[in-house]
């Protein structure tokens, strides 16, 4: 079984991290390389949904965190 | 085959809304992958909408009792397809769960749709539907414990109620 109530928080040496989120509520925040293997693999398995990393980086939204311990903010 | 769009929006020209059900003692609760709420699926071309949600119940949470299709609707711009699906209770491990309301059926006109449908109407439909074929069915019967039989039963027909 899985769980998909799950966040992944795995920021990138230069602060920059993605999300994207799902309408069953599954989230996912993290570098790229979490992100987008990530989102193929909930889209796929649980939704019986295909994509490419083209695509979920395109719809991605960008996070930038600007300083340790602050809340992330979104930049569309 | 649809595609990843808008991050994940489930989308297509016909998806799947299976609730996954399962009875708690002496009540019947709602679970599943996405929570205690409608699991939507996306449905390809070529395979067969029962066999594409069995494969898929069987793979994420495990191996259902019964995948009973209910009822169909327009929605999310799609055709909806909803499903019940029972699953034991020892599947249902960390998901979410709550129990399942009553809920007043989203009736049609004669000739028209109701004007709006709630997630909470559509497995009100099924569970009334299943509470009718575990009496007619005998494969229906066969898939339900006696728990779940005696629980159907306070799910009855009411015949008459949307003639008066």
């Amino acid at each position: 079984m899985t769980s998909l109530h799950e966040d992944v928080v795995t920021p990138s040496p230069d602060g920059e991290l993605l999300r994207v989120g799902c309408v069953c509520g599954w989230e996912v925040v993290g570098s790229p390389d979490v992100v987008v293997p990530a989102v193929l693999e909930h889209g796929q398995k649980i939704h019986n949904m295909s994509g490419t990393p083209e695509q979920v980086l395109a719809n991605a939204e960008r996070v930038v965190v600007s300083e340790a311990g602050q809340e992330p903010t979104v930049r569309g | 085959m649809p595609t990843i769009a808008n991050g994940i929006d489930v989308e297509g020209p016909i998806l799947a809304e299976v609730f996954v059900v399962w009875l708690n003692t002496d009540h019947l609760e709602l679970t599943g992958p996405c929570g205690a709420a409608p699991w939507m699926i996306e449905l390809g071309e070529v395979e067969h909408p029962v066999a594409a949600v069995d494969r898929i119940v069987r793979d994420v949470v495990g191996p259902p009792l019964l995948v009973h299709s209910t009822s169909w609707r327009r929605d999310h711009g799609a055709v909806v397809l909803s499903f019940v699906v029972v699953i034991d209770e020892e599947l249902v491990g960390a998901m979410e769960s709550a129990p399942i309301g009553r809920s007043e059926l989203a009736r049609s006109e004669a000739t028209a749709a109701p004007r709006s449908i709630g997630h909470e109407q559509v497995i009100e439909h099924g569970l009334r539907h299943m509470a009718w074929l575990a009496g007619d069915d005998v494969t229906v019967a066969a898939a339900l414990s006696a728990g779940w039989r005696a629980v159907l039963q306070t799910y009855g027909p009411e015949p008459f109620r949307a003639l008066g």
